[in-house]
């Protein structure tokens, strides 16, 4: 590990294809997983001098560690990088974006991309289901609900369709 | 070395096949079968709109056509059968005014005739009692007249010493004479001031008889202005209810139909999107909020 010393959890880049907050609690399990192999495999050997396996990285960590330019050799980086992502899996700041159908993966990722551009850098996302919608998407921040959906559309709509069904009825 | 010469590789059919599946069916073709479907689902939904206007228009005009013949036919029941019991009721109080003045014209008549009644009587017996006192007074001044002649003709021998007397006696019985005229005409001059009392007073009976006439009449058209005015009162309440109950309904209707419209609305387009294709949009509207969304994550 080369800046895991220097870096805290404020300062890691998270990738784009970490987008929920699934996903940084998956990271960190992997992290956790692979800290405990590395560990196991340095003690066999230094009992059977032979050398063990190296572990597989997922894919997503892999990505991690490149951007953040880390590496786990060492126990004690490696204890101290699983507490930075812990305080980082709890402090990052979430963002809870209800669909009106299954959003797939390639449009999350677009999204989770703007918030870190425009809101913050380490945005994570919950992700819902609301069929009720009807299209659009209900954003939900730590203190404001934004909804952009259709449904909200025909509500605000709902005074001028009256008048104009007043219209056509005749009374004007 | 003919006959060892390497044969040139040659494909299967399958592989054939799933390379013309592969030339047919490339990103142009796909990309003109996605355009196709998003016109033909954009056709459906203007038919459906145009549809659901058409239908929304018509029962608008059906709803609206049946409510004002409805609320015109309760309305015209409603005011004639207030015209009705208004019309009665006004007919029963004008029958009972018309009695009630009827009775007091009558007893006013049947006063004055009993008035009359008496001053002709009263005329009758005074009339009676003059001729009587007259009567009187005439066989009066004749029995004086027989005396006297008798007396002169029995005393014509001393006629000249008697005449003194006898001018007496007629100069008394010319003072008696004047006296009983005097009388007679203050006889007459009483009754003729009792007459005049009896008739003044009968006059201010009649007077006073007219002037409760006239009271009457008077009460019996204020109450008949005020039986209109309140006619005219309940008549514009009623108008005013009516209005407001008609106006409540039109409101009704409309607010449930606006309502049946979003349903409807709801319920046609609920999966006609999918997330990606609404994602310029979203990333748009996200942009329009991006002030906010940004200050309350740095909260």
């Amino acid at each position: 590990m080369t800046d895991s010393k220097q870096k805290t959890y404020a300062d890691f880049v998270l990738p784009a294809s970490l987008v929920t907050r699934l996903d940084l609690s998956r990271l960190l399990i992997d992290l956790e997983r692979l800290d405990n192999e590395l560990t196991t495999s340095t003690v066999r050997e230094k009992v059977d001098s032979s050398r063990a396996a190296q572990p597989v990285i997922p894919e997503q960590l892999e990505e991690f560690l490149r951007l953040n330019n880390l590496d786990l050799d060492d126990t004690n980086e490696r204890s101290y990088l699983i507490r930075q992502l812990r305080i980082l899996k709890d402090k990052a700041p979430v963002v809870h974006m209800t669909f009106a159908s299954t959003a797939d993966r390639e449009s999350l990722i677009k999204l989770a991309d703007w918030l870190r551009q425009s809101a913050h850098p380490q945005t994570v996302l919950t992700v819902g289901l609301q069929p009720s919608l009807v299209a659009g998407v209900s954003v939900r921040t730590p203190n404001r609900v934004h909804d952009f959906s259709l449904r909200r559309a025909l509500v605000g709509q709902h005074d001028k369709l009256v008048k104009q069904l007043e219209a056509l009825g005749g009374k004007g | 070395m003919a006959l060892f010469k390497t044969k040139p590789d040659k494909k299967s059919p399958e592989d054939e096949a799933a390379q013309l599946a592969a030339d047919l069916f490339d990103e142009t073709y796909k990309e003109e079968l996605r355009n196709y479907g998003r016109e033909y689902f954009r056709q459906v939904i203007d038919k459906s709109t145009a549809n659901l206007k058409n239908d929304v228009d018509a029962s608008i005009a059906g709803i609206s056509q049946g409510l004002k013949e409805y609320m015109l036919g309760q309305l015209d029941a409603t005011v004639a059968r207030i015209n009705s019991d208004l019309t009665r009721h006004l007919d029963r109080r004008l029958a009972e005014y018309d009695r009630v003045t009827r009775e007091a014209q009558d007893l006013a008549v049947q006063s004055l005739n009993r008035n009359a009644h008496a001053l002709h009587e009263k005329y009758q017996q005074l009339s009676q009692t003059l001729q009587q006192t007259i009567a009187s007074q005439e066989a009066m001044m004749i029995t004086v007249f027989e005396e006297n002649r008798a007396r002169m003709a029995s005393t014509q021998s001393a006629q000249e010493s008697v005449m003194s007397s006898l001018n007496d006696n007629v100069e008394s019985s010319r003072q008696q004479s004047k006296q009983l005229k005097e009388k007679l005409e203050q006889s007459v001059a009483q009754l003729e001031a009792d007459m005049r009392r009896v008739f003044e007073e009968s006059k201010a009976r009649i007077d006073a008889a007219n002037q409760a006439q006239d009271s009457t009449l008077k009460t019996l058209s204020a109450s008949a202005s005020n039986l209109e005015s309140q006619y005219q009162q309940l008549s514009d309440t009623i108008q005013k209810s009516v209005d407001q109950q008609k106006d409540m309904m039109v409101g009704a209707f409309t607010e449930h139909m606006a309502r049946i419209i979003d349903h409807y609305l709801l319920e046609a387009l609920g999966d006609q999107y999918d997330v990606k294709a609404q994602l310029p949009g979203i990333i748009e509207q996200l942009q329009q909020n991006k002030q906010v969304i940004a200050d309350d994550m740095k909260l």
